[in-house]
Parts: structure tokens; sequence; C-alpha cells
């Protein structure tokens, strides 16, 4: 749908400057050309321009050993490849996932979430991310990074859609762990944490565990806490029906 | 009327035919599953003979610990069938962490880094041996729902689709489920 609503906007722009300078058919093909060949590219390379955006550096094995263990044993549990890891450096206890499939994801956490979490509250968050690998989610939401993260563009993507997806994930992430209070008790910390996520500045301060799209003019900050109750189920309500499991 | 009938004949064998692949599909997931955890069961088994080897003689370390790995080791691999091999495993998980449990009274333990990492791999290789497990009684939750339940019932027992044993290999290394 994104995508789609994308190359039609690009060819009706591409139309318009065509039929204003004169040249009719032609804008159109290029507006069309332009549109496939930016959707194809914001496709291909989507995780690696969100991870770009956001500094992420690989995490190296040695030096993230508890990270690495506990991907490998979600990944084996869930039946997935195992992603990439990257880290970045931020107070804000935070983590993302992207990627076109569940072959070419790639997961991301704050240095302060590595130490702001124990390790079961770290593993239900990890199993979030994964379970959005799983279920695609990852491709909607980079996707929605490389199309839409131009400043002009403003929030195309539905609340309601990012909301439901969310709550998937916690409840995939349980049913991946076998132990809901991990993942509980590792949003009441993200609750409580005051810090705001630096490097998600601008396009992709949507894709940290919180739902899409962001209005960039939000003056640069990534807030975060306030993009809760902005695009996405406050973590309330998620801890909420995750108690109830 | 001969029509209809070869119409719903036909519904019946797409039917039967797709039913069919479902349930194959579904064991052999199972099948892959197992695989899966088989290739961790037998790294830790070789990891095993290895640990001991490097403390062999080294009087610091219990060889009582010592000697009932080994010997839960072997259980382990002669073990037939998922089920009792899943209690083997259990044996052999508690069995590791005892000779971890004698080390550090021992002086010359800072000085054994082998057995150290070897002892680091063994425990790892027991989470994934746990995470392989959850995969492994995912698939087969699923396989087994499938052949009880209708329609799949009715092709399971003619065509010998038996249900599957559980690993239930009894890990307290993860925390355990809390039911809230």
């Amino acid at each position: 749908m994104l995508v789609v609503s994308f190359v039609a906007l690009v060819v009706a722009v591409g139309w318009s400057a065509g039929l204003v300078l004169g040249f009719g058919v032609v804008g159109l093909v290029v507006g069309g050309v332009l549109a496939t060949a930016a959707s194809v590219g914001a496709w291909w390379k989507s995780d690696a321009l969100a991870l770009a955006l956001c500094s992420a550096r690989p995490a190296d094995e040695a030096g993230h050993a508890r990270f690495h263990n506990l991907v490998e044993g979600l990944c084996i549990a869930g039946g997935l490849p195992e992603p990439r890891l990257y880290v970045v450096l931020d107070d804000a206890p935070n983590a993302m996932a992207t990627g076109r499939n569940p072959r070419h994801a790639a997961i991301a956490v704050t240095t302060g979430l590595l130490e702001k979490l124990n390790r079961v509250e770290l593993e239900g968050v990890l199993a979030h991310e994964l379970s959005h690998v799983k279920s695609y989610d990852t491709l909607v939401s980079t996707l929605a990074v490389t199309l839409v993260g131009v400043p002009t563009r403003g929030r195309l993507t539905p609340c309601a859609v990012s909301r439901r997806r969310e709550l998937l994930a916690d409840v995939s992430s349980v049913a991946l762990t076998r132990y809901p209070p991990g993942l509980i008790s590792a949003l009441e910390k993200l609750r409580d944490d005051a810090s705001v996520v630096r490097s998600g500045s601008r396009a992709t301060a949507h894709l940290w565990i919180e739902p899409p799209l962001h209005r960039v003019g939000f003056g640069g900050r990534g807030a975060w806490p306030d993009r809760l109750f902005d695009t996405g189920p406050p973590l309330d309500e998620r801890i909420t029906a995750l108690r109830e499991l | 009327m001969g029509w209809i009938l070869l119409g719903v004949v036909l519904v019946l064998v797409l039917g039967a035919a797709l039913l069919y692949n479902g349930l194959v599909t579904a064991h052999r997931r199972t099948d892959s599953a197992w695989a899966q955890t088989e290739v961790q069961l037998r790294r830790r088994h070789e990891l095993i003979p290895k640990l001991v080897d490097t403390v062999q003689g080294d009087a610091a370390y219990e060889s009582e610990a010592l000697e009932a790995l080994t010997s839960a080791c072997a259980a382990a691999i002669t073990a037939d069938g998922v089920a009792e091999r899943a209690r083997a495993e259990s044996v052999v998980s508690s069995a590791v962490r005892l000779p971890f449990a004698e080390a550090p009274a021992s002086p010359k333990f800072e000085a054994n880094q082998s057995f150290l990492a070897l002892h680091e791999e063994l425990l790892a290789t027991g989470g994934r041996i746990a995470y392989a497990g959850l995969f492994y009684n995912d698939t087969v939750s699923r396989y087994n729902t499938k052949i009880e339940s209708i329609p799949g019932r009715l092709l399971a027992r003619p065509l010998n689709f038996r249900a599957l044993e559980y690993f239930e290999a009894d890990d307290t290394s993860r925390p355990m489920r809390v039911d809230a």
C-alpha cells in the first residue's frame, strides 16, 4: 500500500510537471520510471540506510557476547536465520529491527539498553524485535524511512496499523521466550526511563521499538516517549495487555 | 447426475491430497527441528570428553563429579527415543554444572583456562539445546494437533501418522514460566 501510494504520488508529480512543461506523457513515464527505481532501491537498501542514519556500528561477538548469545538462542527457538547485530552509542534504552526479509535483517540496540536491562528483560526486547522481522513488519517500517523520510512528506502510515503490529510483536515475543515477566519488566523500565534517543533524530526516529512514522520537524529530538502517545499504543497499555497473558 | 458425482469425487480426492500434504509437511518440519536439536546434542557429547581430559589427574577437581558427567554422557548417547533422550540429557545438564561447583576451591583454578573455556562452551551448548528443544516441541505440537483434529484424523490413522513425543529436558538454567 505504502509503495503503491508513493509510486502514484511520484507519477502524479511527474505527470503534472510534464503538463506544466508541455511534455505530457513523457512526464508520466519519467515519473513512473523514477518512482519504480526509487521503490526498488528503497526496498533493497532499506536496512543499510536506516542503520547509517542512526550511526549504528556492527556489534562484535567478543565485546557483546550476551547480545549475540541471546539472539542466537532466540533464533534457534524461532527457526529464524540470525540477523546482523548493531550497537548505537546512546544512553537511552531502545532497540530496533530493519530489513526486507528475515534473511536480510538487522537488529540494533543502544548501549543504554544493554546496560540498563538484565538478561531476561533484554531477551524479551530482542524477542519482540525478532517477531517484527518474522512478520515482515520491518519491511514496511524501513520502506517508510526511505520513501517518506524526506522532510516535506510528513505522516503517511496510519497509526492504527502500527499499534496492532506493536501489540502483536509483544505477544509473539512472549510466545518465543515463554516468559512474559521478562518483557513486562523491560517495558516498565523503558517507561520509567526519561532519557531520549539522540541518534534517532531524523526519519528513523519511528523505528525504535515504537511504531512508524513521525514528523521530522519534531525538533529532531526523536523523543520516543512522546511518540508513544502519538503514533502507537502507550507503554502502559502494552504492559497491561501482557499481564493478562 | 453422473457429472455431479464426478465433481464431488474430484473435490474429495483433491481435499484428501491437500490434507495428506499438510500432514507430511508438518511431519517433515519435526524431522528438521529434531535434526537441529541433534546437532547441539552431539556437540555437547563431543565437548564433554575434552573437558574431562583437560583436568585429568588434577586432584583439585572432584573426580566423582567428572565420572558422573562421563557416565551421564554415555547414557545419553545410547538412549533411544525422544522422551528417553530428553531425560538422559537432563541428567547431563545437571552433571555439567557439578565440576564447576567444585573448581573455585582449587588453587590452580585461575591457571586452567582451557577448562574454563570448555565449560563455558558446554553451558552455552546446554542453552542452545534448550532453545532447539523448544522449537522442536513447537513443531511437534503443531503436528500432533493436526493428526488429532478433524479432518487430519481421518487420514492419520489409516496412513500411520503417529503422535510424536516431546523433548522434555528439565533445564533449570532458564527461568521457568511464571503462570500469572
